[in-house]
This record gives structure tokens, C-alpha cells and sequence, in this order.
């Protein structure tokens, strides 16, 4: 019985082996390749800034300088207005650019003020759309009026609300005020921040 | 029951929503502004000063003068005042502060007895201004050195001190500079009996003015 089941199997290999019955299979592979470019979202200061006063240019006293620093992706970060030897009355006017360096359009969503020592904010101006312009800031022991600080695109626009398209510019403007309250000698700060999306 | 089916309902949705992968997501960025502002200061100081009594005056007065700490102040204290009494002050002020700042007559005020002030009168004359820096070529060098009064006053009652270039107030003196001012102070021929003899305290005031 063995030996005929053994025929058998070696009946079929010959039979198939004659017939020439093969068995193949190709595989291969496809494959999807994906690149994602975000969108860059860069607003920064650029040229032109221009600085002035209110100062008798021919006396030795109140001086405003105005830079951009931290320089980053085709502007700068920041913008440092150093004013000195200022006195009740002085102001000081600053004319700054932002540009939308980036590849996605920039929304100015908010401004914020953020006072240095000693000092806080007494009252925040607002233009008719309830956005911010400008702060005065007091003395936080005294509560005499220090500084008066605007930052705005024209004087009743806020810079807030603004949308800079790629490659475009958003001219703004900076008045700062020295008041009766501030005291002689002194040295105060501020900063103000300009929040986009 | 109710509550089964809101809960069923809610937990379909949220498996739907992150089945289809929906997100929600924004970048947001900041520039920054800084601003220091330093503040000036005026400051105009006595730096040192002369009281002059005449010989005759000194024979029944003495004079006693002192400036304050911050040097804005210059009290005196005359003794025995007579009719006629008088008394040269010589300041040396200086510009300290760091705007430009306006020469001004000083303030004066009186101590007891009341109404004093009425019988005082007083001139002033101001030299400068002179450079900081009071070297050999400076008039101001060694100022009170040579100043007297007595047979050297002149008959308008100008002391005959060794500086010139007078000025007429106000004028502006920036930081650093220095400014003499001579005050003739004197007693009238009216002062009244009750106040002979007395003694009174004089306060000169500096007046700072900014030149701006």
C-alpha cells in the first residue's frame, strides 16, 4: 500500500514536471512621499525709524536715541528708545516700521504695557474700538503721574487689530512724556509688547 | 435613559472629531518695545562763599555764615545791627545739575523780629560764567583771596574784587560752569530803636531755574 502512495506522489511530480506548471510571484512596493511646509509667521522692525524731540537742539539737555536690537529673520526683535537728561515737558516722538518678514499673513492681537520699577499704570487710552494707544504711568507710592506713553498707528488707530500681509509694512508711532511727577535723577523703565498671530 | 442617549451622543461626536483628525491650533509671537527715560536734575550749589565786614562794622558786629548740606542755603546770623550796618557775601555757585540752568538774584528770608526785612536792602552783582575747572587762567582762581572791603570800595558802593566780566541776570550757565555773585547787604538809616542792637538771621536762597 506504501509503495503505491509513493508511485503515485512521483506520478504527479513527473506529470507536472512534464507539463512545465510553475508557480512565481512578483511583489513590489509603491511609495507616497510627503513634504509640509509650514507657513512662517515673522513680523519684525525694519528701516525706516526716525526719532525726535521737543528739545532746544542748541542747549545741552533732553536727548532721544532709538534703535532696533536683537536682530532676527530679516529684522529685529526689539526697539530700544534710551532718552536722557529729560525734564517735566520733554517728549520724545519715535517713528518705527514692522514688517510681515514671514510667509503667513501677521494679526496684531494685542498691546501691552509692562511698567518698570516703581512705577504702574494709572490709565489706559483707548481709540474707539476699545483697543490700546497709550498708558500714563504713575509713580506706584505717590501716584503722580510719571510718564505718558502712546504707541498707536495714527493717533486715534490703534496698532491692535491690524493685519500685515507678506512682505507688507505697518507703520507705527511712539510718543513718550515726562510729567511734573517724575523725579529729578531718576531712571525708569517700561516696556510694551506687541503680541501677533 | 435620557441621560445614556446625551452621553452616547457626546462620546459619538468626539470619536467622529478625532477620527477625521480635526485640530485646532495657532502660533502666536511678540516684538518688544523698551524705553529708559534718565531724568535730569537742577542743581545750582554754593560751593564756598566770603562774608566781609568792613572795619568800622566789625568793631561792634560779627557776622557768622554757614551753608547748608546741599548747598542751597546760606544762613547768616549778624549781631548787633545799627543803622547803616552793612555786610559783602560772596558766593561761589556752580552749575551741578545736568541741564542748563538760568542765574537768578537769590531768595532771602528773615528770622525774628517781624517785619525786618523792611529796613534791608540789598545789591547784587554777578561775574561769570567761568569754566569748571579752576585753574591759573581761571578769573575765579583763588577768588576770595584778594577780596576786602573798606578804603577799596568803590563810591557806588561796588567792592573792588579781583574779577570781572559782570553780568546782567538772568543768564544761563551750563553744567559745570561756575557763576560769583558779590550781594551787598545793608541796613537802613531807619531801622527802628527797638531793633538796634538786635541780632537777626539772614537765609539766602539759591533759585534753581532750568534754562530750558
Amino acid at each position: 500500500m506504501k509503495n503505491q502512495i509513493l508511485a503515485f506522489f512521483l506520478c504527479t511530480l513527473i506529470a507536472t514536471s512534464v507539463c512545465g506548471i510553475t508557480y512565481a510571484q512578483w511583489n513590489d512596493v509603491i511609495e507616497i512621499r510627503s513634504t509640509m511646509r509650514f507657513g512662517t509667521l515673522t513680523l519684525r522692525f525694519v528701516d525706516p525709524l526716525d526719532c525726535s524731540d521737543n528739545d532746544d537742539s542748541t542747549k545741552d539737555s533732553g536727548e532721544c536715541l532709538c534703535e532696533y536690537t536683537n536682530p532676527d529673520s530679516g529684522g529685529f526683535e526689539t526697539l530700544e528708545v534710551s532718552i536722557a537728561k529729560a525734564y517735566p515737558g520733554y517728549e520724545a516722538y519715535c517713528t518705527f516700521t514692522l514688517e510681515n518678514v514671514g510667509t503667513l499673513p501677521d494679526h496684531v492681537r494685542g498691546i501691552k504695557m509692562i511698567p518698570g520699577a516703581g512705577l504702574k499704570v494709572g490709565e489706559t487710552y483707548v481709540d474707539a474700538g476699545g483697543n490700546a494707544i497709550g498708558w500714563q504711568l504713575d509713580d506706584d507710592i505717590t501716584d503722580e503721574t510719571v510718564l505718558i506713553v502712546y504707541v498707536y498707528k495714527d493717533v486715534d488707530s490703534s496698532l491692535v487689530s491690524n493685519t500685515v500681509e507678506p512682505g507688507d509694512q505697518l507703520l507705527g508711532k511712539m510718543i513718550v512724556q515726562a510729567e511734573d511727577g517724575a523725579e529729578q535723577c531718576h531712571t525708569y523703565g517700561f516696556g510694551v509688547e506687541i503680541t501677533y498671530e | 435613559m435620557k441621560l445614556n442617549k446625551v452621553s452616547g451622543l457626546f462620546m459619538a461626536f468626539m470619536i467622529a472629531i478625532s477620527l477625521t483628525g480635526l485640530a485646532y491650533a495657532h502660533w502666536s509671537d511678540t516684538v518688544k518695545i523698551e524705553g529708559t527715560i534718565k531724568m535730569a536734575h537742577i542743581r545750582i550749589k554754593i560751593i564756598s562763599h566770603k562774608a566781609l565786614l568792613s572795619k568800622e562794622v566789625e568793631e561792634y558786629s560779627e557776622i557768622i555764615s554757614e551753608i547748608s548740606g546741599d548747598g542751597h542755603l546760606l544762613t547768616l546770623t549778624c549781631t548787633n545791627l545799627r543803622p547803616c550796618w552793612y555786610t559783602w557775601i560772596g558766593l561761589k555757585t556752580q552749575n551741578e545739575g545736568s541741564l542748563p540752568a538760568n542765574v537768578k538774584t537769590p531768595e532771602y528770608s528773615f528770622e525774628p523780629p517781624d517785619g525786618f526785612e523792611d529796613y534791608f536792602e540789598t545789591n547784587h552783582y554777578f561775574y561769570g560764567p567761568f569754566p569748571e575747572k579752576e585753574d591759573h587762567g581761571n578769573p575765579i582762581h583763588e577768588v576770595w583771596r584778594d577780596a576786602t572791603i573798606g578804603e577799596e570800595l568803590l563810591e557806588d558802593g561796588t567792592p573792588n574784587f579781583p574779577i570781572d566780566h559782570e553780568e546782567i541776570v538772568p543768564f544761563t550757565v551750563e553744567p559745570g560752569e561756575k557763576v560769583v555773585i558779590w550781594i551787598w547787604i545793608h541796613c537802613s538809616s531807619e531801622l527802628p530803636n527797638d531793633a538796634q542792637g538786635k541780632e537777626v538771621t539772614l537765609y539766602i536762597h539759591i533759585v534753581d531755574d532750568p534754562a530750558i
